[in-house]
């Protein structure tokens, strides 16, 4: 066997060697080249048949595989990665249209305690009710979300300002607490509770969208060492 | 005529054709960089088998996984023991399928259509 397709080959040769050897075939011999060729051709869709639902089924894998790569296991928001990725995009678009655009760092405060408490599966329980909140708010806001890790999360707002971040932020503290999950052992409140640091910019440089994630940053720092359960905005030069 | 043995690699499948019980067997994956040259051997040594002394041949398959070259080289088996069983003789495919493998489900039920005589039957195991 030279090739895959030597059958093929020789119902073309045979039908070379009719061509120039006869202008009259015999009806034995059209039908004989008119049969093996109708079963190659039979065969070759039958081919194409299977070679679609192998490749059907991977691009269903290879969509199955992007969307789990961009998406934290536990929660099923954005990953850190991911998020990264779309922070860049939105960085460069606010640059390009001249807009803003806000970040909201926010931690579940006392989560460790949380965990120490109720275990690690309840933890994660935990962890999975405030993201269905923080997905709600986003949804609302216009706004992406991510699990930046552990208990902390991330919120990207395009085209809003502080004083639109600063609302989302209350709604987000305001639904923790309906969603009133117990937890006994924080010294804030009967339930689990957020803090969130928030911080705007108008993007000028490439770069500086590593720098608004500090900031918020540390505004989350500032609202979890006044108390937590609240939202702090980072100011340059000072923190409300 | 002797047995045809081939180790299962990682693109190509672990064939066991057995002469004596005629009973042939391929399990594995099948993509290899160069089919012609994988399978020449069992195309040839089934064609040799099939013109041996008349007995009931079995292939069975059971292939998680073939590129389009190997559906290729398999609707050829498949056409070499149609023929067989065309001159009288008996022959039989099954295609083993894992249960969760829609896709060699479905290519098993595209062979098996085009077939006459020969009997393919489909095991989801």
């Amino acid at each position: 066997m030279d090739t895959l397709y030597l059958e093929e080959e020789l119902v073309l040769n045979k039908a070379e060697r009719l061509l120039s050897e006869k202008e009259i075939f015999t009806r034995e011999e059209y039908s004989e080249v008119y049969e093996e060729y109708k079963k190659l051709l039979r065969q070759m869709k039958t081919l194409v048949k299977v070679a679609d639902l192998t490749q059907l089924e991977l691009k269903t894998l290879s969509e199955e595989l992007s969307k789990v790569s961009r998406m934290d296991g536990l929660t099923e928001l954005y990953n850190r990665r991911y998020f990264r990725e779309l922070y860049s995009q939105e960085w460069q678009m606010a640059m390009q249209e001249n807009s803003v655009l806000s970040l909201l760092m926010i931690d579940i405060d006392n989560f460790k305690k949380y965990n120490d408490t109720h275990g690690h599966l309840q933890g994660d329980v935990c962890l999975k009710e405030a993201a269905a909140v923080f997905r709600r708010e986003a949804e609302k806001a216009g706004a992406l979300v991510a699990r930046f890790g552990g208990e902390e999360f991330v919120m990207l707002l395009p085209g809003a300002d502080c004083r639109a971040a600063e609302q989302v932020a209350e709604n987000l503290n305001k639904s923790m607490e309906k969603l009133n999950l117990i937890h006994p052992q924080t010294a804030v409140q009967t339930h689990v509770t957020i803090s969130i640091g928030i911080a705007s910019a108008r993007p000028e440089k490439e770069g500086d969208f590593q720098l608004l994630m500090d900031e918020a940053d540390r505004a989350l720092y500032q609202a979890k060492a006044d108390g937590r359960n609240c939202y702090r905005i980072f100011q340059r030069g000072s923190e409300k | 005529m002797d047995n045809l043995t081939i180790e299962k690699t990682k693109s190509t499948p672990a064939v066991f054709f057995d002469a004596g019980a005629g009973v042939l067997q391929m399990e594995g994956e099948s993509y290899p960089e160069n089919v012609v040259k994988f399978y020449a051997p069992l195309l040839d040594w089934l064609r040799e088998y099939l013109s041996g002394e008349p007995k009931e041949v079995i292939m069975e398959f059971k292939i998680s996984y073939f590129n389009s070259s190997t559906s290729k080289v398999f609707m050829t088996m498949f056409d070499l023991l149609e023929q067989y069983v065309e001159e009288g003789k008996k022959a039989r495919v099954r295609w083993i399928c894992d249960e969760e493998n829609d896709v060699a489900i479905e290519c098993g039920e595209e062979f098996k259509e085009d077939l006459e005589s020969l009997s393919f039957e489909i095991e989801v195991c």
